[in-house]
């Protein structure tokens, strides 16, 4: 049996106070694209960045393709590549010197890494903008160029760390599809995300960190069964919200029910039918519904099962 | 009176960052000193701490009274600091010396020196200095004229023991080597006490006469003032460029504040910013230097409002000209080098040639400097002051102009 | 290969910045410039300093003496010192040096207070008669100068005393002979004063450049080519761009280090991290960039100096020992410096502030050479490593093998301490 893409072993780190990373473990096979799914703060750029080779666990090892990052990185870095949530980019000289430049970073020579960085322009469809300073292009151009880097050596292994934060949504959209497309050509792919439709729509597995540990591991629906076929009522009122929290918990069918700052989250069997009763509750203890959502359970439900939190900045 | 906001918000954009404000006062007080004393004159007598003189290695190769005489005459020089040395053929260790700047220069009696001295009346002296270097010159100086006073000195010798020989008929040599070095020597005393003094006056700072006391800071100090504030303006224009490239401009174009106000605004700062500076620079140098500003204090203060009000122009239209953050250094340094080399912040006025004072008068460094100098060395008040406060009122006209145009023409100045 | 890839590639960002640019040359050479054209040239074999002329009022109120013969002075018949004084200074010997006139006293001075002349020379009324000895015993001559001229009246009065001293001279010589004779118990006659004061007159007439002293002037040791000694001009201009070469190629050096941190705050130096190329080959790559910038400045600084300037830089040996020692300690005192700060803010204060202090601490000497503090400023600029380059170069200069050994041994010898804690600091910085 191959060696996983990626295996990670108790990595931990702490920063002074702040235990960023708590003994966290996981393999990622050939071929998946694997998400790390958390709000800020939950040690995912930490642990990537241990992943990476940049940052020194004070505990635990990670591997790619077999090879230890910690003490072998030469080779574990040559088959990895990485795409910052930052745009790193010299941003003074063109988008071919920087893939030039980056290329020879990679080991790439000669006549092979200026093939390669004529697939790479176009494969980014930049080949139009080659030699002008990056400098001018726009922030979506920058972003496609800063993904172009990480594969230009054609790694076996991809990082992505939040690669879509605050970009607009067409090239949100594109960068999604040159995920799969890059998994369709077999590389194996970590992606680091806040957003859980990202996770949802990409991913074979997805971890749930939170707090620097991982929370639940799994697929889609291993994660969703975590919080059984529960449908998510999110409900805003105005009113006393001790007294109908205490009323709707007497409503058979709701499981769970979870406050932050006047709004409610209620885990149900099924929506439709106490739907009614939790108006009707509500208006018996004179609270005002000011609006409703109902969704079918998904990984903002599980997370906030788990946390008691809700899955957002 | 939005202008008053702008001018505050960029003033806490420049004072945030205390270092190089800092470093805006120290360096031109290290730089004042440094050029005070660079042309402050040559090297004087010292006082009773330290000997300031000149060194001087003497070797006196005859050891003869004649020899001994010239030694301690040199000796008694407010210039030479002289130190005899063994007698020694291989001058080529006074020639390294020389060469590396540990003495100024090397003397040597030779030993025939006497009988040259009597028989011709000249003075063989052989001298290891260097003509290309300050010290070479003062010692060149010093020796010539001694030498003056030592052909005289082997004159009257001479003409005494021709009398002496003429009216005893002595024939010994040694007497009359006798009478002529004693002769010699006292012709050397008799220069201790010449018969005519220099004295040296001018006007003083208070405009009294008084003997001659060169402040040498009189000259450094306005030079450093107005170039360490040309370089200030690196930080203050700065905050107009990154004002427009983060599109902050724009933002406050779109409110009710008008193009004149926001102009006005970053003007006032920088000349507050550049007032402080000179304001500190000039009660250290009243305090400190010795330097007489407070003698005529409107004077003073009119003088620094219209320099301020030059270097704030100026600062507008670099920051105006800029397009980068790095631009603003070289708009900066280069006027600062420009202005303040031609104007005169280096090197005084009188060591530099005609052509270079006319340019100067087209540097406002050089009228800043004309007015301080006025005040500090002629004990000049307004009256006197006008001129150059009206130059740099114009300078400051011509600075501003092009700025007040070029922001109003631009789309989304 | 990829050191030479990172070095290569900083390079080229550094040789597009216009502010890099500026500072590698553009500043050093233009400081310089304007030096050359302060002082009235641009190097060269003729080129002398040469200081500007003063202007001198004389104030003659020398009322002569009956006791005086008439001296005869460039065919004129002239009846007291003083106007020999004007007669003399008015000659052509010093046209170059003096611009001379006569006023009245109350004229003379306000002509000083107006800036029309540098300066007024008055001749009391008993000037000939002090001189002959018939007078007051002693006087003064008064100098009244322009308050802002130093140099120029300080020329002109070791020029007048020393005319001064030609006039005291006969009287001098008089009272010296009377004294030693009367010593030895004899007496001269009125017709041997007469011919005494007659020969002892001749002697005031000779111009001191027409005197032969008999002093002989030895240059001291000449630089190790066969050039000719440089004039003064070329001697203070070598000096300038020489200071400003070092002081700059230490803000290019620090410049080149400071990219480290420029990078790790853009992300880039991450990314550089992540790629398999080791830490120390980084820092490497970087390092060798500042070697190469300062390199190409030290030598682009000498040559163009050399071709426009006509600055002679010194014999090679020690020229070559000093520009590898000054390269290298340019660079690690860049890497030492950036080594201890956090980020580019912080590296902005450093730059500017710390860099121009101990750059002009260790230039100083060419500021306060032949001046009152110059002893004061001989050993202190060793205390900064720009004060060790100068002094390799002024060993270049004068060719002195020895010392530039010693002194670029001393750089070398910072270079390893600078770059051993650099290296470390960021080396641990990075792990």
């Amino acid at each position: 049996m191959s060696a996983p893409a990626i295996k990670v072993q108790n990595l931990d780190k702490s920063f002074e106070d702040v235990h960023a990373v708590d003994n966290i473990s996981f393999e990622i096979q050939t071929g998946e694209i694997f998400s790390l799914l958390g709000p800020n703060g939950a040690g995912k750029t930490t642990s990537i960045g241990m992943i990476s080779g940049l940052l020194t666990p004070d505990e635990g090892e990670a591997s790619i393709i077999g090879y230890s990052v910690q003490s072998n990185p030469k080779k574990a870095k040559a088959e990895l590549g990485v795409v910052p949530q930052e745009i790193a980019l010299y941003e003074d000289i063109s988008a071919r010197a920087n893939l030039n430049f980056w290329g020879k970073m990679y080991g790439l020579q000669g006549k092979e890494r200026a093939q390669r960085v004529d697939d790479i322009l176009t494969l980014i469809g930049l080949e139009d903008r080659d030699t002008g300073p990056v400098s001018k292009f726009s922030g979506g151009m920058k972003r496609r160029l800063n993904v172009g880097i990480a594969l230009l050596h054609e790694p076996k292994v991809i990082i992505m760390d939040e690669p879509t934060v605050g970009i607009d949504p067409q090239s949100r959209r594109k960068i999604l599809d040159s995920v799969k497309h890059l998994r369709d050509q077999g590389i194996t792919i970590l992606y680091t995300t806040h957003y859980m439709e990202e996770a949802q729509e990409l991913s074979d597995r997805i971890a749930v960190m939170d707090h620097g540990k991982i929370i639940a591991l799994g697929t889609h629906e291993e994660l969703i069964n975590i919080v059984g076929e529960l449908d998510r009522i999110t409900l805003a009122i105005s009113g006393d919200t001790n007294k109908v929290s205490q009323i709707w918990h007497e409503i058979d069918g709701v499981k769970h029910i979870t406050i932050e700052d006047n709004m409610f989250y209620l885990l149900v069997t099924d929506s439709n039918q106490i739907l009614p009763d939790v108006f009707e509750a509500a208006a018996s203890v004179d609270v005002r519904i000011n609006s409703v959502d109902i969704q079918e359970p998904n990984l903002e439900a599980v997370f906030l099962h788990l946390t008691g939190r809700a899955l957002r900045d | 009176m939005k202008f008053i906001d702008i001018a505050l918000k960029d003033l806490y954009q420049i004072f945030k960052d205390w270092e190089p404000v800092i470093f805006l006062v120290i360096a031109p007080i290290i730089f004042t000193i440094m050029f005070g004393f660079m042309f402050g004159g040559f090297s004087g007598p010292g006082d009773e701490v330290t000997d300031n003189r000149l060194p001087v290695q003497l070797i006196d190769q005859e050891e003869t009274n004649l020899s001994k005489s010239i030694t301690t005459y040199l000796e008694n020089s407010d210039i030479l600091r002289v130190e005899k040395s063994t007698t020694t053929n291989d001058l080529s260790k006074y020639k390294q010396a020389v060469a590396d700047q540990t003495i100024a220069a090397a003397i040597l009696i030779p030993d025939s020196f006497q009988k040259i001295v009597m028989e011709s009346g000249d003075i063989p002296l052989e001298v290891i200095l260097d003509e290309n270097t300050t010290a070479g010159i003062s010692v060149l100086q010093e020796i010539q004229s001694a030498i003056s006073r030592l052909q005289t000195a082997a004159q009257t010798a001479d003409l005494a023991l021709q009398i002496y020989e003429e009216k005893t008929g002595i024939e010994d040599e040694n007497e009359r080597t006798a009478f002529y070095s004693k002769t010699f020597n006292q012709t050397l005393n008799a220069w201790k006490s010449p018969l005519v003094t220099a004295t040296v006056t001018q006007t003083a700072p208070d405009g009294a006469q008084s003997t001659s006391e060169d402040n040498a800071f009189a000259h450094s100090l306005p030079g450093m003032i107005a170039q360490f504030a040309i370089a200030g303006l690196i930080s203050a224009a700065e905050i107009i460029v990154q004002e427009r490239r983060s599109g902050a401009l724009s933002r406050l174009l779109g409110t009710a504040v008008s193009k004149s106000d926001i102009l006005l605004g970053h003007w006032l700062a920088m000349f507050s910013m550049i007032f402080l500076q000179f304001a500190i620079l000039i009660t250290f140098g009243q305090i400190f230097l010795r330097l007489n500003f407070f003698n005529a204090p409107f004077a003073t203060f009119l003088l620094a409002v219209a320099s301020c009000s030059v270097i704030a122009s100026l600062g507008l239209l670099i920051g105006i000209l800029a397009k980068l953050p790095e631009q603003t250094i070289v708009f900066s340094l280069i006027p600062m080098f420009i202005f303040s080399g031609l104007g005169g912040a280096w090197v005084p006025m009188e060591l530099l040639g005609e052509t270079v004072r006319r340019v100067s008068r087209f540097t406002p460094v050089a009228w800043i400097m004309t007015g301080y100098k006025d005040i500090l060395l002629r004990g000049a008040h307004l009256n006197d002051v006008t001129l150059p406060i009206l130059v740099l009122f114009g300078f400051s006209a011509l600075f501003l102009i092009p700025a007040v145009i070029l922001f109003y023409s631009r789309k989304n100045s | 290969m990829k050191l030479i890839a990172i070095a290569l590639k900083d390079i080229g960002r550094s040789f597009r910045s216009l502010f890099a640019l500026v500072f590698m040359f553009g500043v050093p050479v233009l400081t310089t410039l304007i030096f050359a054209f302060l002082f009235g040239g641009v190097g060269g074999e003729s080129d002398e300093f040469e200081l500007p002329k003063t202007s001198v009022v004389i104030v003659n109120q020398d009322k002569g003496s009956n006791y005086l013969p008439v001296i005869e002075n460039q065919n004129r018949d002239l009846n007291s010192f003083g106007n020999m004084l004007v007669n003399i200074l008015q000659e052509d010997t010093f046209m170059n040096l003096i611009d001379v006139g006569t006023a009245d006293e109350e004229d003379a001075r306000e002509m000083v207070d107006a800036q029309e002349v540098g300066l007024a020379i008055i001749v009391p009324p008993e000037f000939t008669e002090t001189l002959i000895g018939v007078g007051p015993k002693t006087l003064d001559l008064i100098f009244y100068k322009d308050p802002e001229m130093a140099l120029g009246p300080q020329v002109v009065q070791a020029l007048v005393m020393g005319i001064v001293d030609r006039f005291s001279a006969s009287s001098i010589s008089m009272e010296t002979i009377n004294t030693v004779l009367a010593e030895e118990a004899l007496t001269l006659s009125d017709q041997e004063v007469y011919a005494l004061y007659s020969k002892l007159s001749e002697a005031v007439q000779i111009s001191p450049e027409e005197s032969e002293t008999g002093m002989t002037i030895i240059a001291p040791q000449e630089p190790g080519n066969s050039e000719e000694s440089p004039s003064m001009l070329s001697t203070i201009l070598r000096e300038i761009m020489g200071g400003m070469m070092i002081f700059y190629a230490f803000f290019t050096g620090t410049s080149a280090a400071q990219s480290i941190l420029i990078e790790q705050e853009q992300g880039t130096l991450a990314r550089l991290f992540i790629t398999p190329t080791n830490t120390q080959t980084i820092l490497n790559g970087k390092f060798t960039s500042g070697f190469i910038l300062v390199i190409v400045q030290v030598v682009t600084l000498m040559v163009f100096s050399r071709l426009v300037f006509g600055i002679n830089w010194g014999s090679i040996l020690p020229l070559f020992f000093f520009v590898i020692a000054l390269v290298a300690l340019a660079n690690s005192f860049g890497i030492f410096l950036m080594s201890l700060v956090r980020g580019t803010k912080q590296a902005g204060i450093v730059f500017g502030a710390g860099l121009t202090f101990f750059g002009m601490l260790g230039i100083s000497g060419v500021f306060t050479g032949g001046t009152p503090i110059e002893s004061a400023f001989k050993y202190l600029p060793l205390l900064a490593p720009q004060g060790w380059a100068m002094k390799s170069l002024e060993s270049a200069f004068s060719n002195n093998q020895g010392q530039s050994l010693l002194f670029s041994g001393g750089m070398i010898l910072l270079t390893a301490i600078f770059l051993l804690i650099g290296n470390k600091r960021f080396k641990k910085r990075f792990k």
